[in-house]
C-alpha cells in the first residue's frame, strides 16, 4: 500500500471507531436498562432468572472496560488522548466507581466497603481512572467469595487506591510475573489480565507529575489470603 | 446516599428513543414526574427558549443536526440556559475536545455511557448540590457583573480542593476578560506549582501574547498544540499572534488543520474564509465560507459577512444566479437583523445593477437607506463602509456619502477610518468631496468634543451630559464620546447620589461598548466603577 492510502486509511479507522463505539456504548446502556428491568420483575415474582441477570451485567460490563481499554490505547498510541485533570473527591468517585455495579453486587450478595476519608481530594482524570477501577472491581467482583474492600490513602508520593477482595488470591506465577506483564514484548497482549495491568500502567503514566511515576501492584493479604490490586497515583 | 429533590424539570435531548425512554424511566424511578423529551438539537433549543428547566441531560452525538456542544453553546449565548440550570453532556468516550475549552463553554458534568440508575442519582446529587452552592456567583454571571463575581471567587476561596480550583480557573478567566492581566497571571502561577494544568499554561501564554511578548506566547502556544492537537482554541489564539505578525499564509494552514478536525465551528471557517481571500487563495475562501453557511444554517452564529464574501466570490467569476440566490437566502436568514440585511439589500441591488436589470432597484436603495437611519445603533463602521461602496457603484453617491457621514461622526477621532473613507471617495471619483466631507463631520463633532472638556473641566458636569447625551443619541457608536458621557454621569452620581435615569444610560452604554468589543478596557473599568457606587436596592430596582 502506498503512502496516500495507508494516511487515507487512518483517518477512516479513527472515525470508525468514535463512531461504532457511540454505537456500542448506546446499545449497552439500553441492555443495562433491559437488565435491570427483567431483575426487578423476577424479584418482585420471585423467578429464579436473577441470578442470569447478575451474570449478564457483568458481562455487559465486561464488554465496557474492554472497549474502553483499547479505545484508550489507540488513541494515547495515536497522541490524541486529551488528559482532562481536575480535583476529586476521592470518596464520590469510589462510590460511584462501586455503583457501575451496583446491580451485580446487590443480586450476588457481595458486601463492600469503603475505607476513605471524607475530604480527601486528588488531581486525576475522572473517566480514565474510572477505567482502570472498572477493570480491578470487575476483577475483584469474579474472584471474591462475598466481600469487596476500598481503601485510599494519600502520602507524600501519591494516592494509593487498593481494591481487596476475600476469594483465594492472585496465583503465585502471576505475582511473580507481574512486572513482565506491564512490558509489551514479554507478550502480555495474550492475556487478560496482563492488558488490564498494561492499561492500568498506561493510565498512570500519563498521570507522571514532578517525575514521580505512579504504579500498579498485585499481592495477596497475609490474614485472608485474599488478592489486592493496588495503585499509586502521584 | 441523599435525596434527589423530587420537584425539579427535566430535559432530556436524545437523537435516539430508546435511550430516551431509558433515561426517563431511570429519572421517574427516583420519583420525578416532570420529564420533557426531545430528539434533536434544533426542537430542544426551541424548548429551552420558552421553558425553563433545573437540569438538562444532552446527548453529545445527536446525529446530522446540531451536536450537544452547539446546542449548550447556542443556548448559554441566547440566555435562554442562565446559570441556573444545570447541564450534563452524555458522552460515549471520555476524550471529547469540549473538556478543553473555557467554562462558559463547558458543561456543569459528563457522563460516559453506559449509565446505570445508580450512577445517574449520584451524578445528579453531587452536581445539583455543586450548583447551589456556587449560586451567587451564577446570579453575578448572569448579571454581567464580573467585578461582583471575582470578589465572590476570591473570598469564597471554595469549600474543598475541587471547589477552589474551578474558582480559581474562573476568577482567571474573568480577571482576563476585564483585561486584570497580572491578577489573573499571578492565579496561574499559583495553580501551576501545584500541577502542570494545561488550561493554565494556556493562561499564561495568553497573557504573553496581551503583553506582547510575542515570542514566550508563540512558543507556549505551539508546546500545548504539540501536546494537545485538539486543543483547537489555542489554535485561534496562535492564528491572531501569526496574523499580527503578518505571517498570513501560516495563519491560514493552521486555522485550516483545525477546521478539518472540527468543521461545525461557523466563526472558525469564517475566519479561514477571510484569511485564504487576503492570501488570494480564493478557492479556499469559497470552500470555507459554503462550510460557514451549511454550519451556521440552523445556527444562532452565522453572520451575513460569509453570505456576503461568498456573494462577492461569485461575482468576480461571473457566477451571478449562483450569487443571486445565495443573496435572497440571506436576505430571508437575516431578515431581523437590520445590519446583515442592508448588506444583502445592497448585494442584491449590486447584482441586479450589473445584469442591467433597472426596475424595483430604487426599491432596495430606498430599504437601505431607511434601515441604515434606523438602526444606527446596529450599523457597524464596516457596514457602513461597503454600503455607501455598493451605492457609489449604484451611482447613488448622495445617498452613499450621507452613511459616510454617520460613519465620520461616530468615529470623529480615528484616523485609520477617516482615511478608509478618504480612500474610498477618492477611488470613485469624488475627489473634490472628500475634504469637504471629513472636515463637515470631523469639524462638528471636534467642537462639541472641546465643548465638553471645557465644561467637565470647570465643573459644569449636568451641562456637559446633556450636550454629550443629546450627541451620543446621534452617533450612537461614537465610543469616545460615550466613555466621557458615561465617565460624567458616573463621578455626578458619586457626588449627588444615584440618579436612575443616569444608572440606566450609563449601563446601556458601557455594555453596549463591551458588546462590540469584549475587551474595551474602558468601558469594562467604568462599568466596574458603576457597579461599585450601585447599591444592592437600586441594581434590583433598575435590573432588567
Amino acid at each position: 500500500m502506498d503512502k496516500i492510502n495507508s494516511d487515507r486509511d487512518a483517518i477512516d479507522l479513527k472515525s470508525a471507531f468514535a463512531m461504532v463505539s457511540h454505537d456500542i456504548k448506546n446499545s449497552l446502556g439500553i441492555l443495562l436498562k433491559f437488565i435491570g428491568t427483567i431483575s426487578e420483575i423476577s424479584k418482585m415474582e420471585g423467578c429464579a432468572g436473577i441470578q442470569q441477570c447478575a451474570d449478564m451485567e457483568y458481562e455487559v460490563r465486561r464488554i465496557n472496560n474492554n472497549l474502553v481499554k483499547l479505545l484508550t490505547l489507540f488513541k494515547v498510541e495515536e497522541g490524541v488522548y486529551l488528559l482532562n485533570v481536575d480535583a476529586h473527591s476521592v470518596k464520590d468517585f469510589l462510590d460511584e466507581a462501586l455503583l457501575e455495579h451496583a446491580v451485580i453486587m446487590r443480586q450476588k450478595g457481595i458486601d463492600y466497603d469503603i475505607e476513605c476519608e471524607h475530604d480527601l481530594y486528588w488531581y486525576f482524570d475522572r473517566n480514565l481512572m474510572m477505567g482502570v477501577m472498572g477493570n480491578a472491581i470487575s476483577n475483584a467482583l469474579r474472584y471474591t467469595g462475598d466481600k469487596i474492600h476500598l481503601t485510599a490513602k494519600a502520602s507524600p508520593q501519591g494516592l494509593t487506591i487498593g481494591v481487596e477482595d476475600n476469594g483465594d488470591g492472585f496465583p503465585s506465577n502471576m505475582l511473580a510475573q507481574q512486572d513482565g506483564f506491564m512490558n509489551p514484548e514479554s507478550g502480555f497482549i495474550n492475556n487478560n489480565t496482563g492488558l488490564g495491568l498494561f492499561f492500568t500502567q498506561t493510565v498512570l503514566d500519563l498521570h507522571q507529575h514532578n517525575g514521580i511515576r505512579g504504579h500498579v501492584a498485585l499481592a495477596n493479604q497475609a490474614e485472608t489470603g485474599g488478592g489486592v490490586f493496588s495503585i499509586l497515583l502521584p | 446516599m441523599e435525596e434527589l429533590r423530587q420537584n425539579l424539570n427535566y430535559l432530556i435531548i436524545d437523537d435516539f428513543d430508546q435511550m430516551r425512554v431509558s433515561f426517563k424511566g431511570m429519572l421517574t424511578s427516583y420519583g420525578t414526574t416532570d420529564v420533557t423529551t426531545c430528539s434533536s438539537g434544533e426542537k430542544a433549543l426551541k424548548l429551552l427558549a420558552n421553558n425553563s428547566y433545573d437540569v438538562v441531560i444532552c446527548d453529545y452525538n445527536l446525529g446530522d443536526g446540531k451536536d450537544g456542544q452547539q446546542v449548550l453553546e447556542e443556548a448559554r449565548y441566547l440566555g435562554c440556559l442562565g446559570h441556573a440550570a444545570t447541564f450534563f453532556m452524555i458522552t460515549a468516550e471520555s476524550n471529547m475536545p469540549m473538556v478543553m475549552s473555557a467554562l462558559e463553554h463547558q458543561p456543569d458534568d459528563y457522563m460516559v455511557k453506559p449509565i446505570n440508575r445508580e450512577v445517574l442519582h449520584h451524578r445528579l446529587t453531587v452536581a445539583l448540590n455543586r450548583k447551589r452552592q456556587l449560586k451567587e456567583i451564577d446570579d453575578a454571571l448572569i448579571r454581567d457583573d464580573k467585578l461582583s463575581a471575582i470578589d465572590l471567587c476570591r473570598d469564597r476561596c471554595g469549600k474543598d480542593l475541587k471547589q477552589r480550583l474551578y474558582l480559581a480557573k474562573l476568577q482567571a478567566e474573568l480577571c482576563l476578560d476585564i483585561k486584570r492581566v497580572d491578577e489573573a497571571e499571578k492565579i496561574y502561577q499559583e495553580i501551576l506549582a501545584i500541577r502542570n494544568f494545561p488550561w493554565a499554561r494556556f493562561g499564561l501564554s495568553k497573557i504573553d501574547f496581551l503583553k506582547d511578548n510575542h515570542e514566550q506566547a508563540e512558543a507556549g502556544f505551539r508546546a500545548l498544540i504539540e501536546q494537545n492537537h485538539l486543543y483547537l482554541e489555542v489554535y485561534d489564539w496562535l492564528v491572531r499572534l501569526l496574523e499580527k505578525r503578518g505571517e498570513t499564509e501560516e495563519a491560514q494552514q493552521l486555522l485550516q488543520e483545525a477546521v478539518d478536525m472540527s468543521p461545525k465551528a461557523v466563526a472558525r471557517q469564517r475566519k479561514l474564509g477571510l484569511l485564504a481571500e487576503h492570501n488570494g487563495d480564493t478557492d479556499r475562501a469559497e470552500r470555507a465560507y459554503q462550510a460557514a453557511i451549511r454550519w451556521g444554517r440552523n445556527s444562532c452564529f452565522a453572520s451575513a459577512q460569509e453570505y456576503r464574501c461568498l456573494a462577492n466570490i461569485y461575482q468576480n467569476n461571473g457566477r451571478r444566479p449562483k450569487m443571486v440566490k445565495l443573496l435572497s437566502e440571506g436576505r430571508k436568514r437575516f431578515s431581523h437583523q437590520p445590519a446583515d440585511r442592508i448588506q444583502m439589500l445592497c448585494g442584491q441591488a449590486l447584482a441586479q445593477h450589473h445584469q442591467g436589470v433597472m426596475t424595483g432597484l430604487d426599491i432596495y436603495l430606498d430599504e437601505i437607506i431607511r434601515l441604515v437611519d434606523e438602526h444606527k445603533r446596529d450599523v457597524t463602521a464596516h457596514h457602513l463602509l461597503d454600503a455607501a461602496d455598493d451605492l457609489f457603484q449604484l451611482s447613488k453617491s448622495d445617498e452613499a456619502q450621507e452613511l459616510l457621514k454617520v460613519l465620520l461622526g461616530n468615529h470623529h477621532d480615528d484616523d485609520h477610518w477617516i482615511d478608509r473613507v478618504r480612500q474610498l471617495m477618492l477611488h470613485h471619483g469624488r475627489d473634490h468631496d472628500v475634504e469637504g466631507l471629513v472636515s463637515i463631520a470631523k469639524s462638528e463633532l471636534q467642537q462639541i468634543h472641546i465643548k465638553c472638556t471645557e465644561l467637565l473641566r470647570t465643573d459644569r458636569l449636568k451641562q456637559a451630559i446633556t450636550l454629550l447625551n443629546d450627541t451620543v443619541e446621534r452617533y450612537p457608536r461614537n465610543r469616545t464620546l460615550m466613555l466621557m458621557a458615561s465617565g460624567a454621569m458616573i463621578n455626578y452620581m458619586r457626588v449627588n447620589g444615584i440618579d436612575p435615569g443616569y444608572h440606566f444610560r450609563c449601563r446601556f452604554s458601557l455594555n453596549r461598548l463591551l458588546e462590540r468589543d469584549h475587551q474595551d478596557t474602558d468601558a469594562g473599568r467604568f462599568l466596574d466603577m458603576l457597579n461599585k457606587i450601585t447599591p444592592a436596592a437600586v441594581e434590583e430596582g433598575l435590573g432588567g
